[in-house]
């Protein structure tokens, strides 16, 4: 009986769990490790945060889908790998603290055959001093809870306009090198959305800041949208709307620090300028959750196994080439860790090769471009490309030096909902696909991708596509009727 | 001298792609060729996809010195916007009224790739805002509402049949809507005479009749997704989410027959 263990219940983990046990059934064992006790569905914490959703809306138990499925859960946090085992045993493992309320604190030594580390990001606020819920100065949404204490501070904000005060909303990155703008792109039009039906829009003044090169860029270099019956580019689609709407922006910023009350930030050409606020919704940069690797002899191989960033090595061109040398075969394909073939990272934990937007500095040399995107789609594409795999080598039906399943995010389209407001008859979303994910210049010259297959569409039917993935992924999610008919 | 390319040309909707390899003397070529064609047309400057050209790359002249912008991006601006009425050489004989800012700043690279910075205000502001929408793919008109384009195109015409006006997908769906229309005002009949009663009698056959239908619809849009890709990439989701409110309205429809017979 071999036995799989992932590390993460996230998007990616909880495919590559979900789909290695439906294919092996009971003949070998699938165990998830997991800090959370639930599973959360991220897009829609965007509402949570609006309060149009209750964070229950947007949330499972983990325990009773497991246990139906036949998967071990361990509520827990990994803390080291040892893919050598240890003196006395050839046995890889992984050291793990519950954080299940009734073992809290205990570790445990829990032996793999195969390893899918999917542990996602740590929100690295601390990046930048000031930032973030727990220093009190900004809000998140990354997470259910973020979004929920979010929306108490906008409910307050709303009564406090309600009562004539005036409001300064400041939604974005909290950082230059930040991913996700399209998360904070939602929340900004969510909460104009909010204002608007509450009667008190002349009453705020919201801004956009972003690490983004220009506006429209949404961490993917732009792309092309269709609006209106009319084909237009991301960046005049961007511009159109934040006038239409009546929010202001500054882009290319890197935020420094975050006080009560204002920040700071540096542009691109080196100037540095403050801005206030009472309500600052910011996007922390993304890291490694810090795992740790030793060796046989208790040696410590986390630069051997990781990268500096905290993300795992697999198969990806490390070599740090230059912007006009990039290629799409940089990227990986089987996200397989070189050194120890059993252990493979998925979605946000797999270290990309470089950014996929051109790296800029500031004339002052401070990094002000997006990082990779890796969340969503291609997580699950990769969580299941890695699943299968494996699944493969334990049934014969390849090697670990042979794996047949690739799923390259040069080779990917992603598609994407970015809500501008909920509402069934005056909601409305951007739709994005983008094809493919990491740009191929070799195959599309010039902007790297297929403009054919690289779209979107502004609309009432994309707020009600995000609310059919919203039910349709909580489904399949819990591995109800059907869940492997719906796709990634 | 290149030929400037003007409406409706489907050439000036690329998004232009950014200029990698400066070692490449193509790049050095495409701003001496811009030069020349600007300096001919009598023109102030230029963008490289207003001859073809497909690459993130600006020629204007100012104070008597060519300027070469390449891979230029608006990181920031000041003021509010104005309106701002305007030609170009790309929209002939045609004059539109957009939204403006009065400042902007630039980030570009220099013929050698080096990272420069550029403020520029007034009329040099506004033109190159339109140059720079002009590399993203965007023409004039992308700035105005959506009343205006309408009347724009009505005026000058559409760009062409990049998209077609209508899909036969739709016009499927458009049936079925009518036909579900009725099939409600026939139930609600049902309450107030005995006319429509064959809509409660036949509920089953009526389903399956609709759900055909929604099924022929929803393979030939998937058929003509495929067709006309270039329009929308988000077709799947739609098909399937407009397939799956249809489907709600009949099971409702069926519910309600089964209410209503039940009365």
């Amino acid at each position: 009986m071999a036995r799989i263990v992932v590390l993460g219940a996230g998007v990616s983990g909880h495919t590559a769990a979900t789909f290695a046990k439906h294919w092996l059934g009971d003949k070998h064992e699938v165990v998830v490790v997991s800090p959370n006790s639930k599973w959360n569905w991220i897009p829609s914490n965007i509402w949570v945060g609006v309060g149009r959703m209750s964070p229950e809306d947007v949330v499972f138990e983990l325990a009773p889908v497991y246990h139906k499925a036949g998967i071990d859960f361990k509520q827990a946090k990994a803390v080291s790998i040892h893919p050598e085992g240890k003196e006395g045993s050839e046995r890889p493992y992984v050291t793990i603290e519950y954080t299940d309320p009734s073992k809290k604190g205990q570790t445990e030594e829990v032996e793999y055959d195969y390893l899918i580390n999917a542990t996602g990001p740590k929100l690295n606020f601390a990046a930048t001093p000031g930032l973030g819920p727990d220093e009190g100065n900004s809000l998140s949404v990354c997470t259910y809870l973020h979004a929920a204490e979010a929306n108490t501070h906008l409910q307050n904000a709303i009564e406090r306009m309600k009562k004539g005060d005036k409001v300064k909303f400041l939604v974005g990155t909290g950082h230059g090198t930040c991913t996700c703008q399209g998360a904070a792109f939602e929340y900004i039009f969510n909460i104009e959305h909010e204002l608007r039906k509450a009667g008190v829009r002349d009453k705020a003044e919201i801004k956009w800041i972003s690490n983004e090169q220009f506006l429209g860029d949404f961490g993917v270099a732009g792309l092309h949208i269709k609006w209106g019956g009319h084909i237009v580019s991301s960046k005049v689609l961007a511009e159109s709307l934040f006038a239409e709407r009546g929010v202001d922006w500054i882009t290319g910023a890197h935020v420094k620090e975050v006080q009560k009350g204002k920040l700071a930030y540096e542009l691109l050409d080196g100037t540095e300028g403050e801005e206030e606020f009472d309500f600052a919704m910011l996007i922390p940069p993304f890291s490694g959750v810090g795992l740790k690797a030793y060796d046989k002899k208790g040696e410590d191989i986390t630069s051997k196994v990781f990268a500096p960033n905290g993300f795992m090595k697999v198969d990806a061109d490390y070599s740090g080439k230059p912007f006009e040398e990039w290629k799409a075969s940089d990227w990986p394909r089987i996200y397989q860790n070189p050194d120890y073939k059993n252990m493979f990272a998925a979605g946000i934990a797999f270290a990309p090769p470089h950014p996929i937007s051109k790296p800029i500095k500031s004339v002052n040399g401070t990094p002000i471009f997006p990082a990779p995107p890796r969340t969503g789609m291609p997580s699950g594409i990769i969580g299941k490309a890695v699943a299968r795999n494996i699944v493969d080598v334990i049934e014969g039906r390849s090697s670990l030096d042979n794996l047949k399943h690739h799923a390259s995010m040069a080779e990917m389209g992603a598609a994407c909902i970015a809500s501008t407001g909920k509402g069934l008859v005056d909601g409305s979303a951007v739709a994005l696909t983008v094809y493919p994910v990491v740009p191929d210049y070799d195959r599309f010259p010039g902007t790297g991708r297929d403009p054919e297959y690289t779209f979107g569409e502004i609309g009432l039917a994309g707020h009600w596509i995000k609310h059919i993935l919203h039910y349709m992924f909580m489904w399949k999610a819990q591995l109800k009727p059907g869940w492997t008919m719906i796709p990634e | 001298m290149a030929e400037i390319l003007t409406y409706p040309d489907h050439t000036l909707l690329q998004i232009s792609g950014l200029v990698r390899d400066f070692n490449d003397p193509k790049i050095k070529e495409i701003v001496e060729e811009l030069k020349k064609t600007a300096q001919e047309h009598g023109l102030k400057g230029l963008a490289a996809i207003q001859t073809g050209i497909p690459l993130r790359i600006i020629v204007f002249e100012k104070d008597g010195q060519w300027q070469v912008m390449i891979n230029p991006a608006i990181y920031g601006k000041e003021g509010k916007y104005f309106k701002s009425t305007e030609t170009d050489e790309s929209l002939p004989n045609i004059e539109v009224t957009v939204q403006r800012y009065p400042a902007i700043k630039i980030m570009y690279q220099d013929l050698e790739g080096n990272d420069r910075f550029y403020r520029a205000e007034g009329e040099e502001s506004v033109w190159l805002q339109r140059k720079i929408d002009m590399v993203f793919g965007g023409y004039l008109f992308d700035k105005l509402s959506k009343k205006e384009r309408k009347q724009f195109f009505k005026k000058y015409g559409t760009y062409g049949d990049t998209c077609p006006r209508y899909f036969i997908k739709d016009r499927i769906l458009l049936g079925l809507r009518y036909f579900l229309t009725l099939h409600f005002i026939l139930l609600i009949t049902t309450l107030f005479s005995n006319l429509a009663t064959f809509v409660l009698e036949h509920n089953f056959a009526l389903f399956g009749f609709e759900f055909a239908w929604l099924i022929f619809y929803a393979l030939y849009a998937k058929y003509e997704t495929t067709k006309y890709k270039n329009c929308t990439s988000c077709q799947g989701a739609n098909v399937f989410g407009t397939s799956a409110i249809y489907f709600g309205v009949m099971t409702l429809l069926l519910v309600l027959s089964w209410i209503f017979e039940a009365l």
